[in-house]
């Protein structure tokens, strides 16, 4: 079962990213609009495998598009938010004292935040690009990665062969980057996978909400919010972005999940909260 | 109680740290609420006019100070863009949004509880296998698009409920009955959408609580003494599967009130998230502050709730929930 | 296993039993007497001197009266007044007042609240953007009392707009006089002396009102209007499929498919606005008047009220709307046909290269970019933008396209600063029914102000100040025939188009006027409803 479902994962996810790769190597543009003639939403078919949009643009070509905005902005945040993460949950949990309570009730102070509002707010202020998207994304995922490494660190610390190193004379620092570190990997990975499907999520809702990637550049958020005025007619405009996105985030999330049992034999009996 | 206690006060600079910084963000915004309508009859010289009377001419700290200010006298202000007291504004919108959350919260509960613990029960079979997949699902697909499908199939397709608002007018002066009945028909598909949204995490959550307990001595003990199955489940697995709960409810009780901005703005649902991303669009500063003033507190009061029931339900945690805090 | 069956079987019953029983309501019945009409959104405040948005106008336009009323040939015609005249120098106004009005709350109407109402919106510590309407060079125009029933008032000087402007709602001094109109409760619960009382007003989902039946132009004949907000415009548009509203606009795409609904009557016309691509002339591109010609000569604006607007509107020259008295009559509009030949002589004229490698023009080595702004959530002006920016790589030019969300837009646009940190925008106007736009084009109206591209001509600067200070429609009328194919010649603005607005309203509605930018229910005590 769990096999079968990081199997869909790969592959799923391997094609994708597959034809995000070729596809721009074509000389078709996905925003050329033939001005004259324009026909409006074509539905599938042979020439357009998922059908055109309004402008009479191929949809298949923009939802490949689509994907390499979205899985960048899955990279990139998480990538941002796993760096500050990381670098404060070491900090905080391997210093401890003043500075640690200090650290955790700023990211108290943080976390009360509604994250999607904090987003909002600080989406208007800048230019709506792409760019800032996965900034603002990643600045305002990484209070979780923090914890988790820090809640890693603590417990490694206690561990006995940490307090053998130091009888040996270790350096701290090298105990931190050397043998703390690399314990703290596997739930990383996995918070990072969970974290893509999440960035991905909240990228579409703000493209939906116009704070997102410009036109005439596509991504999934903006695809379906242009197909708002052409439920009817047009379905596919909506059905398409909306199952990729879908499919995309449920990979990323069956993978977090798979990992997470592969590298942490103890994690069936574990009690975890996902948030 | 005295760490409770301490949590609580410190809790209070923590509230003013948030209002702070999101003064801050949001001041840093380009624009206030004096350029939502632009027309050419509309001249430069009144829109200066009107800055300076709403106080927006003054400097940011004196801003926030002027709101701390009006907060202690247990004013929250006037709308911008309304000019409505804030509180009423507010008081307004909140039992749409409770309306909502607190019946998705409890079908979510109704769902999730039996059907994960059957998963737990059950691990590694078909059923847990099924339930698993839709369950992950539910936490991939964006809720907004989900809306938006049950919308082109519940509505335009089938005609079978209304695509957005609260209740039909046309029925204001019908019976009571009538206009639940109104409501009640509006309210199924958000509904709907926010539940398969949600219960996806709180099957998984309690499938492994569940089989958590069933791996415990005691139970594997009474199994041993030839206690029924039956027994076992609902004497002593559910009792203690039922703890968790709790704290999910704390958790998330912030949720209950600030809404599903996104649910209430696809379905045009008056609530207190729609009001709260308008105030963002028009730069309605009053009634943001007021809405992250209240969520901050409730996200803070959910998150003591839920250590308090914690601890009260299973005195053994308490002293592990002081040592990782 | 009998617990889980159980709990499952009666979930599955509950909800049932829930889609069933509200699946039920729908099939109410369609004879109901009260006019359901449609808001595109919240309304701010329900007093005429203070909101400035659609929404609330709407409503007050049902609650309110003004000395003037604005009937559906768009001729202002005489509402809470009796007469007035005029002195010969053209600047003392006396309006004789209707006597027996009564406010909705039975209180008289006299000549004290007219007073007060204008007294208020002068008042600085209203928070109105009204007031300069009644300012005139700086000098606020007096309004001072005869008797109960007589106004007089004096302008600093002859003001054409002035007689348009006294159509603006008046409110109750008997209520207002002692309170903060800025936070009164009043703004939610207004009283007037229109066609309709004011009931209920439930956020983010409907307005109620009744009519009044001492309504000085007689009782009107429906006796409840719903006005549901509906902020999203394909929701509407469902809403009047299913009959919930009476009334609602029809996108162009749409427009087949309700015109041939049996239970529907569309209605055609145009608005009073134009939409145009604004240059900054900063710029160091748009200061040259040869590249603002090659790239309104490189705009196909046929294809674009074509694809855009479905053919639903007309091709913009001039910043008027051809329902305006001032619009020339076809052969006086200075049209740029659409030639990229033309255009990319225009651009070589001004010293561009065509470089044949990035198919890009240039100019000391840089190509020719631009960035269009424009409003987020405006389909038209969205879709407009993406086929400029089509039409121009055509021939050259590499145009990005920024969409805004309207704050941050306006900021951006009306930054008091010079120059402006854009390059182009695409915008719409909503004119009056004064064709006066000193404020979109007087060069004093930069950089603070409307003029936000900074234009700057003389002539038209002269032409403007003559337009608002002659009273006579046909010397008027020639004023600003002028000033048009004054600034078509130096295209400051490529004008796009004028959309058609299209309107679907249920067939049981009756009594309707001509549509228009009024309305199609005006005067609304004439409408009424067959089964």
């Amino acid at each position: 079962m769990m096999t079968s479902k990081l199997w869909f994962s790969f592959i799923y996810l391997g094609l994708l990213a597959v034809l995000a790769i070729i596809i721009p190597l074509f000389p078709q543009d996905p925003n050329a609009i033939n001005a004259i003639a324009l026909n409006g939403p074509t539905p599938p078919s042979l020439a357009h495998w998922f059908g055109t949009d309004d402008l009479g643009r191929d949809i298949f070509l923009r939802s490949i598009y689509g994907a390499r905005i979205s899985l960048m902005v899955g990279f990139v945040a998480v990538g941002i938010a796993l760096l500050i993460g990381i670098v404060i949950g070491l900090i905080s949990g391997f210093l401890g004292g003043i500075i640690d309570a200090l650290i955790m009730r700023t990211i108290d102070v943080l976390m009360a935040l509604p994250t999607l509002f904090l987003i909002l707010m600080i989406q208007v202020t800048l230019d709506p690009s792409i760019y800032n998207v996965m900034v603002v994304i990643g600045l305002t995922s990484w209070m979780g990665m923090a914890r988790l490494v820090r809640a890693e660190v603590l417990s490694i610390k206690e561990r006995s062969f940490v307090t053998a190193c130091r009888a040996r004379g270790i350096a701290e620092k090298k105990i931190l980057f050397k043998h703390i570190l690399p314990h703290t990997l596997n739930p990383i990975i996995v918070a990072a996978m969970l974290g893509m499907g999440g960035a991905i999520l909240v990228e579409s809702v703000l493209s939906f909400l116009g704070l997102g990637v410009q036109p005439p550049h596509a991504s999934w958020g903006n695809m379906l919010e242009n197909s708002l005025g052409f439920l009817r007619e047009a379905p596919w405009m909506a059905l398409i972005p909306g199952i990729l996105i879908t499919l995309t985030v449920l990979s990323l999330n069956f993978l977090g999940d798979g990992l997470w049992l592969l590298l942490d034999p103890k994690a069936k009996e574990k009690n975890v909260i996902r948030t | 109680m005295p760490y409770y206690l301490k949590r609580l006060l410190s809790a209070i600079p923590l509230v003013f740290g948030i209002t702070f910084l999101s003064f801050l963000i949001m001041h840093l915004s380009p624009g206030d609420p004096t350029l939502m309508y632009m027309d050419p009859s509309v001249s430069a010289d009144d829109l200066v006019q009107v800055r300076q009377n709403l106080g927006l001419d003054k400097p940011l700290l004196i801003q926030y100070f002027l709101w701390l200010k009006q907060l202690f006298q247990g004013n929250l202000g006037y709308s911008f863009v309304t000019g409505k007291p804030v509180l009423s504004a507010i008081l307004e919108r909140l039992p749409a949004t409770l309306l909502l959350s607190l019946s998705s919260l409890i079908i979510i509960l109704l769902i999730t509880f039996p059907l994960g613990i059957l998963c737990g029960y059950k691990k590694d079979t078909w059923v847990d296998d099924s339930i698993t997949i839709f369950s992950f699902f539910g936490l991939s697909i964006p809720t907004f698009w989900l809306g938006l499908i049950f919308i082109l199939f519940f509505s335009i397709q089938l005609d079978l409920f209304p695509t957005s608002g609260f209740m039909d007018p046309m029925v204001i002066n019908a019976s009571f009955f009538d206009r639940a009945k109104s409501v009640l028909h509006h309210m199924t598909l958000p509904l709907l959408t926010i539940i398969i949204g949600g219960i996806a995490g709180l099957i998984r959550y309690n499938r492994f609580s569940m089989i958590k307990i069933l791996a415990q001595d005691y139970i594997i003990s009474a199994r041993a003494r030839g206690i029924s199955e039956k027994r076992i489940l609902f004497k002593h697995a559910m009792k203690n599967a039922l703890l968790p709960i709790i704290t999910i409810l704390g958790l998330d009780l912030p949720s209950l009130i600030s809404g599903s901005f996104i649910i209430e703005y696809i379905f045009s649902w008056p609530g207190m998230g729609q009001l709260g991303v308008q105030a963002v669009f028009q730069r309605d500063y009053p009634i943001l502050m007021a809405t992250i003033l209240f969520s901050s507190i409730l996200i803070i009061l959910g998150n003591l709730l839920a250590d308090l029931c914690y601890a009260y339900a299973d005195p053994r945690i308490s002293k592990k929930v002081k040592r990782l805090k | 296993m009998q617990f889980f069956n159980y709990t499952l079987k009666s979930l599955f019953l509950i909800v049932f039993c829930i889609i069933l029983q509200s699946c039920s309501s729908t099939n109410k019945p369609k004879s109901n007497p009260i006019l359901s009409l449609h808001l595109g959104g919240e309304p701010t405040y329900l007093n005429p001197i203070l909101s400035t948005d659609s929404p609330s106008s709407a409503v007050e336009s049902l609650i309110f009266s003004g000395l003037f009323r604005i009937n559906s040939e768009l001729e202002l015609e005489p509402d809470l007044i009796e007469s007035y005249s005029v002195n010969p120098s053209e600047t003392t106004y006396v309006f004789k007042l209707k006597e027996n009005i009564q406010w909705h709350d039975g209180h008289p109407f006299t000549a004290n609240d007219v007073k007060f109402t204008f007294d208020t919106i002068l008042d600085k510590k209203t928070n109105t953007v009204r007031r300069s309407n009644f300012v005139i060079d700086g000098e606020p125009i007096k309004f001072s009392i005869v008797d109960d029933y007589t106004l007089k008032v004096v302008l600093p000087k002859p003001f054409a707009p002035f007689l348009n402007r006294m159509a603006m709602g008046i409110i109750p001094k008997h209520i207002l006089a002692d309170q903060d109109i800025n936070k009164s409760g009043f703004n939610r619960s207004p009283i007037g002396t229109g066609p309709y009382k004011f009931l209920s007003w439930k956020s983010a989902q409907y307005v109620h009102l009744n009519r009044y039946e001492n309504y000085h132009f007689g009782q009107p004949k429906i006796k409840d209007i719903i006005l549901k907000i509906i902020p999203d415009s394909n929701t509407a548009l469902l809403a009047l499929e299913k009959g919930e509203v009476d009334e609602s606009g029809i996108p162009a795409k749409d427009f087949e498919r309700y015109s041939s609904k049996p239970e529907l009557n569309i209605y055609q016309y145009y608005d009073l606005v134009y939409t145009y691509l604004g240059f900054n002339l900063k710029n160091k591109y748009f200061k040259d008047h040869k590249v603002r010609q090659a790239i309104a000569h490189a705009i196909n604006k046929d294809a674009i009220v074509k694809s855009v607007l479905k053919g639903f509107g007309m091709v913009a020259n001039i910043p008027a709307s051809p329902i305006l008295w001032s619009y020339p009559s076809k052969e006086n509009i200075p049209v740029y046909k659409y030639r990229p030949d033309v255009a990319k002589q225009l651009l070589t004229d001004s010293g561009f290269i065509f470089n044949e490698e990035t198919l890009l023009f240039e100019k000391d080595g840089e190509p020719f970019t631009f960035k269009i702004i424009t409003n987020k959530g405006n389909k038209s002006r969205e879709k407009s933008a993406q086929l400029i920016q089509q039409m121009l790589s055509d021939i050259g030019i590499k145009v990005q396209i920024q969409l805004l969300e309207w704050s941050s837009f306006i900021k951006i646009v009306n930054a008091n600063e010079s120059p402006k940190g854009y390059d182009a925008v695409i915008l719409g106007w909503s004119l009056g029914l004064d064709p006066d736009s000193y404020s979109i084009w007087h060069s004093s109206q930069y950089p603070q102000g409307f003029n936000f591209i900074g234009y700057k001509n003389k002539q038209v600067d002269g032409l403007l100040e003559q337009g608002r200070s002659t009273l006579n429609q046909d010397k008027r009328a020639g004023i600003y025939q002028s000033i048009y194919s004054e600034i078509a010649k130096d295209v400051p603005y490529i004008f796009l188009y004028f959309p058609e607005t299209i309107l679907g309203v249920n067939k049981r509605v009756k009594g309707l006027s001509k549509a228009g930018p009024t309305g199609i229910m005006n005067p609304i005590q004439n409408v009424y409803l067959v089964q």
